[in-house]
């Protein structure tokens, strides 16, 4: 161990200072290092060094609002609160120092407003983005930029109290409603269900016999629905059959028809062509025919015709016979060729 | 001259450093504890009310009051002894010795907050901390502590010459002296707080 070197001047009755030898520097320079340390770190949180550029920002008040506080954008770090300073307005103008990288974000269009981390975070003031279309922060000054205060706490506790009012108010009304209107409801509620559950037995009882009966008529219909199978299998051959026949007998009768209508159509033209030849004959036959009455008029007047043939006719049975008899052109005459086979 | 300075605020402060760096640790840890666990302040919030209350309160008091004990009798004895060099060989390394030992003690309360923090890790708390220490501030502490310590040296010159050369009565004198000395640092901490710069806190969350 070093001996404690004598300070120099003391008194001659006063023991020497007592000394340290060892570790000779080791306070001052713990000290300094440690100091150097402190400012370096504060330098490194407060960006010192880096190139800043200055944001105006005019605040009706400067509640929210301290020196040193963090600026933010989007969520994040770019800057402190320089200063404040009362105006002659009452308004309080607000430097913010930005740091240069974010200068193309902060434009014109930026608002300062105040937020917090959460409910009881940390406060700071947030800064709206603004960049620049082109990507770079012009060098210009931006202008004075307005603020958003937060929003007041007596006013946000009177608009609550009203709020609780309100509340309260209609919470008692709907008290009020409660009690006069919900035991009726829940009378005619209970009335319903109890009519409901009736209606659901009455309809259960109907199910019951519907299901029995439906179970009895079952087997009948199976039975039923195997006859009539069997029966239309039985059926549809002859069915088929007969329609089969019908169909030929049909298809006959068509020709038939076609040769009928053959026929008529031969006979129309054969007397349309005997016609001018039939009817001179026709007169003929009945001037023959006056001719032989008068012919047996006249024997039986002399009286040599039998009784039985020679009662003379009276007037009447002497008349011409009906047109049908004498002058039917359609009635075959003696002398008229063989019908047509075909005639109908 | 110079290095004869150094060399006694070196001694100074290695006499006093250890019991600075002591309190200050443990005052950052029961701080922070009672911060975080009676008044459920969240981690950010109890490095912030550490800082300050060591720059603004206890910081440079508790450094002068260790201080006081600790060099009232070298700076007695160097009043008595220094003849003429005795102002610069007692208010020199009075000077020097404070903000060192501040800043000993500073950097003691926010480690061991930082470490005594439940929530978050050591580094961010520890950015949180340098964070919050405003240079001005910690410039005005410095040269608070560096005052009172001055004139506490001042105080022990003054009485050195006043009273007469024997060794009688050392005791009583220098607990009187001790005595002197806080009454002085009050004194001086309330024209200090009344007069130059009133304290104002950062806004913290309610």
């Amino acid at each position: 161990m070093t001996p404690p070197s004598p300070p120099t001047g003391h008194a001659p009755d006063q023991p020497p200072e007592p000394t340290e030898p060892r570790e000779r520097w080791l306070f001052l320079l713990s000290g300094g290092l440690l100091l150097l340390a402190l400012f370096v770190a504060i330098g490194r949180e407060r960006r010192w060094g880096e190139p800043h550029f200055t944001v105006e920002v005019v605040a009706p008040r400067a509640d929210g609002l301290q020196r040193g506080m963090e600026v933010r954008l989007s969520g994040l770090p770019i800057g402190r609160v320089e200063s404040l300073e009362l105006q002659r307005d009452a308004r309080v103008a607000v430097t913010l120092q930005i740091n240069d990288r974010y200068r193309h974000l902060v434009g014109p269009r930026s608002r300062a407003q105040s937020g917090m981390v959460g409910l009881v975070g940390q406060t700071f003031v947030n800064l709206t983005p603004d960049p620049s279309p082109d990507g770079e922060g012009s060098k210009r000054p931006l202008p004075t930029l307005s603020y958003d205060p937060p929003p007041d706490l007596n006013q946000l506790i009177a608009d609550l109290a009203h709020s609780r009012k309100e509340l309260d108010q209609t919470l008692a009304l709907t008290t009020s409603l409660l009690s006069r209107q919900v035991p009726s409801s829940l009378g005619s509620l209970e009335r319903s269900t109890a009519r409901l559950s009736t209606s659901m037995g009455d309809l259960s009882s109907m199910a019951k016999t519907l299901s029995s009966e439906t179970r009895r008529t079952v087997p009948s219909v199976r039975q039923l629905t195997g006859s009539l199978q069997r029966e239309s299998g039985q059926l549809a051959p002859a069915l088929r059959r007969t329609l089969a026949k019908a169909d030929q007998t049909l298809r006959r009768a068509d020709q038939t028809a076609a040769s009928a209508t053959t026929v008529s159509r031969e006979a129309t033209v054969l007397l349309q062509q005997a016609r001018p030849a039939l009817i001179p004959a026709l007169q003929n036959v009945q001037e023959i025919t006056g001719a032989a009455q008068r012919l047996v008029r006249f024997l039986s007047g002399l009286g040599l015709l039998e009784p039985g043939t020679g009662t003379p006719r009276s007037p009447r049975t002497t008349s011409p016979p009906p047109p049908s008899e004498g002058m039917d052109p359609y009635k075959a005459h003696p002398t008229a060729p063989d019908p047509s086979p075909h005639m109908p | 001259m110079l290095l004869r300075l150094l060399r006694l605020a070196e001694r100074d402060g290695r006499r006093c450093a250890t019991l600075v760096l002591l309190i200050g640790t443990v005052f950052g840890v029961g701080l922070t504890r009672l911060l975080q666990g009676g008044f459920n302040l969240s981690a950010t919030q109890s490095v912030q009310v550490l800082v300050v209350a060591m720059l603004y309160l206890v910081g440079p008091l508790v450094v002068a009051l260790i201080a006081f004990t600790r060099l009232t009798p070298l700076w007695l004895r160097r009043a008595r002894a220094g003849g003429g060099e005795a102002v610069w060989l007692t208010l020199g390394p009075a000077l020097l010795v404070g903000p060192f030992l501040l800043i000993h003690g500073l950097m003691g309360a926010v480690l061991g907050g930082v470490l005594a923090s439940v929530r978050g890790g050591v580094e961010l708390r520890l950015a949180q901390a340098m964070g919050a220490i405003l240079p001005l501030d910690l410039l005005s502490a410095l040269l608070r502590t560096a005052l009172y310590l001055a004139a506490a040296a001042l105080l022990c010159l003054w009485e050195a010459r006043r009273l007469p050369l024997d060794r009688a009565g050392a005791e009583d004198l220098i607990a009187s002296l001790i005595a002197r000395e806080i009454a002085l640092l009050v004194g001086l901490k309330l024209v200090w707080t009344l007069a130059v710069n009133p304290i104002s806190l950062p806004t913290l969350p309610v």
